[in-house]
């Protein structure tokens, strides 16, 4: 073996694999964004989908004053608020849960409170349990969208629009659980003073 | 095996003609020369202080477990006080430390770095590594890897397990520095174990001895090279998810902290990504070491040699694709729970087959119950408990039931601590006077060896009963009802650590009498592979001309 050749060789062979290497440190953190993106797409770990207009998995759009529609079955969908220890807000719904018919668009609100002395930017998190559930609930309005701002000692409604996809009967579990609980939970948004 | 591996179907033998065997010992530093240490490129100096080093951290990891079993010989808590409090944080600090301490100071460097580095150029004919320089680095990064985790423990220690889980390992649950610390150490490791096995797959694709083809490879180095592949793709992972975790805990973002968006669960998914291939790393060097010494000590070729190098190569591919099982209690859909079921019991079939193999291997042979041998039975046993409690726990449904229990600290302590280290210890009395020239006698080997198997089954056998019983793992003290267990778990775990020391003394001994006259084939008939026909120890340089296989 020509001592050589093998140099370049063995040289090129590591370069492979240094690449390689590399490539899995992007993926680790492609990751990231994939899994969100995955998340978003299936519903995964109860992530709720977000609409425009009411529509379903069972293929087309449609419209919520259609008579076929409340023939729907109905199910129960609970409401569920948590605050961090680090945000000094009340934060409660003001209905605990409701009686909704598959397919038709919801509203409901939920009560925030700002308890300190000091304005206070809160971000929430949600999702749905069942888990399952996740890919046939929408939101069509939801304070969660984005940052909310309240002042000291100030007190909002904040606004929830939804809808349960009636693709919802087509899934293997339906008949096994008879309420969707919607949670949120309420964090100090980094931003925040 | 080997037999198999370097013969040929037409078992003629080795035709290794290694010319440089004598003579070629001019240029050796001297021993006591610090810089042939420092700056050595040398595979056999590396592979020598990957197992001093090894040895030297397996003591310090071995001493926390001999104090947690301390702690646990009886209900409520003794020793762990701090200020007349019991403390539940050091001990954290401790198991975590254990974890890490025997993952990726202990098993990796000895049985990569150590016997990979001693014995892969050697059983493949080439005269070095690679990239001899890379060589020396990847060995030296993990010396200040050690001293790192180890730094980790006066800023008050890192309670996250090895597993550093978010948010526990995040700012809540560590607002000091020690998890960055273990998490720089980690990075070390890392980087010193990616580099090692760049070198690895690269000696072992371009610098074989001429006719040694893929297929006639020994088995050790086909472990090796899956090993070191395992180790290319998913380390980097794990180093990525550190390097998220610790801009979460240092520069605000939010790669798993929830509040910012994020989701601790994918450091779970990213985690064991690495995770699990990483136990799989740990023990197919162990599965080539054992191949090597049933054969040997069976006087007969391994048997079924293709489908032993395909089972390892199984093992790799489908180790990779079933982290989540070790997530089976965080809420995952059926689906998913039925899919990691399923591809983690299809890992027992290639297993099978190394193990059934073994078996044959041994089936009408010449048996002698030498001190590698019965390190080796020891292994085939033992791992084999493990495993079968590994095929339980695979279950969803069965897991989630035992999850965080005793059982799986059971269960991995057996395919782990009983078997991984019960093949750094054939394959240490196999080549230790290759590598020395020096001798253990037979009754050390044969007292160490019953007094480690007696007290490893004594300390990891009653975990399974106290798992099932509902014993969770992680906690400093337990309910009076699983005293009795517990007690006789202690007991063993003080015969083995005794066994230990007596065989670091053992070695030191036999090292401070010098060397004996050591054949080059010590083993005799059965030992065919390339090792045993250079002289022992060998020449600081050996095969400068490559070995010809035919």
């Amino acid at each position: 073996m020509h001592r050589f050749s093998l140099r370049r060789n063995n040289r090129r062979t590591g370069l492979v694999l240094a690449v390689l290497c590399c490539m899995m440190v992007g993926l680790s953190f492609a990751s990231v964004p994939l899994y969100d993106l995955f998340c978003r797409a299936t519903g995964f770990g109860g992530r709720p989908q977000q609409s425009d207009s009411p529509t379903s998995r069972m293929g087309k759009g449609y419209d919520d004053s259609s008579p076929a529609l409340h023939d729907l079955p109905k199910i129960r969908v609970r409401f569920d608020a948590n605050v961090s220890a680090g945000l000094d807000w009340f934060f409660a719904p003001s209905v605990v849960e409701k009686e909704v018919f598959l397919g038709e668009v919801y509203e409901t609100s939920y009560i925030a409170k700002n308890l300190s002395q000091d304005a206070l930017l809160g971000v929430a998190t949600f999702n749905v349990s069942p888990q399952k559930t996740g890919v046939y609930f929408h939101k069509i309005e939801c304070f969660c969208f984005k940052e909310q701002r309240l002042e000291a000692g100030e007190e909002v409604m904040m606004k929830v629009v939804f809808f349960v996809d009636p693709a919802l009967r087509e899934y293997a579990e339906w008949g096994s659980f008879d309420t969707i609980t919607l949670s949120y939970s309420f964090f100090p948004h980094s931003d925040g003073s | 095996m080997v037999s198999v591996a370097v013969k040929g179907k037409d078992n003629k033998g080795v035709v290794a003609k290694d010319t440089s065997r004598s003579g070629d010992d001019h240029g050796t530093p001297s021993r006591y020369s610090i810089k042939r240490w420092l700056f050595s490129t040398n595979h056999k100096d590396i592979g020598t202080m990957y197992l001093v080093f090894a040895i030297f951290a397996g003591l310090v990891g071995g001493s926390l477990s001999f104090f947690m079993r301390l702690e646990l010989q009886q209900p409520e808590v003794q020793y762990f006080l701090n200020a007349g409090e019991p403390d539940g944080h050091m001990w954290a600090v401790f198991i975590t430390a254990h974890g890490l301490i025997m993952v990726f100071f202990t098993v990796m460097p000895a049985l990569i770095g150590g016997f990979g580095n001693w014995f892969v150029p050697l059983l493949i004919g080439a005269p070095d590594m690679a990239f001899p320089r890379m060589n020396n680095i990847s060995f030296w990064l993990l010396v200040p890897a050690f001293g790192l985790l180890v730094s980790s423990m006066l800023f008050g220690g890192a309670g996250t397990g090895w597993t550093l889980y978010p948010p526990l390992s995040g700012l809540l649950g560590h607002s000091d520095p020690s998890v960055d610390l273990a998490i720089f150490a980690m990075h070390l490791a890392g980087v010193s174990s990616i580099l090692g096995a760049i070198n690895f797959i690269v000696t072992i694709l371009n610098m074989r001895a001429p006719g040694l083809a893929l297929h006639k490879m020994p088995l050790f180095v086909w472990a090796t090279l899956i090993t070191a592949f395992l180790l290319l793709l998913t380390m980097p992972v794990f180093g990525g998810a550190i390097t998220m975790l610790l801009a979460d805990r240092n520069f605000a973002t939010s790669f798993f902290v929830a509040e910012g968006g994020g989701d601790p669960l994918l450091f779970q998914h990213l985690f064991w990504f690495f995770g699990h291939p990483e136990v799989y790393i740990m023990i197919l060097p162990a599965f080539g070491i054992i191949s090597h010494i049933v054969s040997t000590f069976s006087r007969k070729p391994v048997f079924g040699y293709l489908a032993m190098v395909y089972a390892m190569v199984s093992i790799g591919f489908f180790g990779s694709i079933v982290w989540a099982h070790h997530m089976f209690t965080v809420g995952m859909s059926l689906a998913a729970q039925s899919y990691f079921t399923i591809a983690t019991l299809i890992i027992a079939v290639p297993t099978g087959i190394k193990i059934f193999s073994w078996l044959a291997t041994m089936w009408g042979g010449s048996i002698s119950f030498r001190v590698p041998m019965l390190w080796s039975l020891g292994f085939i046993g033992l791992f084999t408990i493990g495993g079968v409690t590994g095929v339980v726990l695979a279950n969803g449904g069965v897991d989630t039931q035992l999850h965080d229990t005793y059982y799986v600290v059971g269960h991995f302590h057996y395919v782990l601590s009983l078997g991984s280290v019960f093949a750094i210890f054939a394959g240490f009395y196999y080549w230790f006077s290759k590598m020395s020239g020096c001798v253990i006698p037979e009754w050390a080997g044969k007292v160490h060896f019953w007094t480690t198997f007696i007290g490893v089954n004594l300390t990891f056998f009653p975990m399974h009963f106290l798992g099932l019983a509902g014993m969770p793992r992680r906690y400093i003290d337990y309910n009076e009802a699983f005293a009795g267990w517990n007690a006789v778990a202690s007991y063993g775990s003080y015969l083995s650590l005794s066994s230990t020391l007596f065989f670091v003394v053992t070695v030191v001994c036999v090292l401070l009498r010098g060397r004996s006259a050591v054949a080059a084939n010590y083993w005799g008939k059965g030992a065919d592979t390339l090792e045993w026909t250079v002289s022992s120890p060998p020449p600081y340089h050996s095969f400068s001309n490559p070995p010809r296989i035919t």
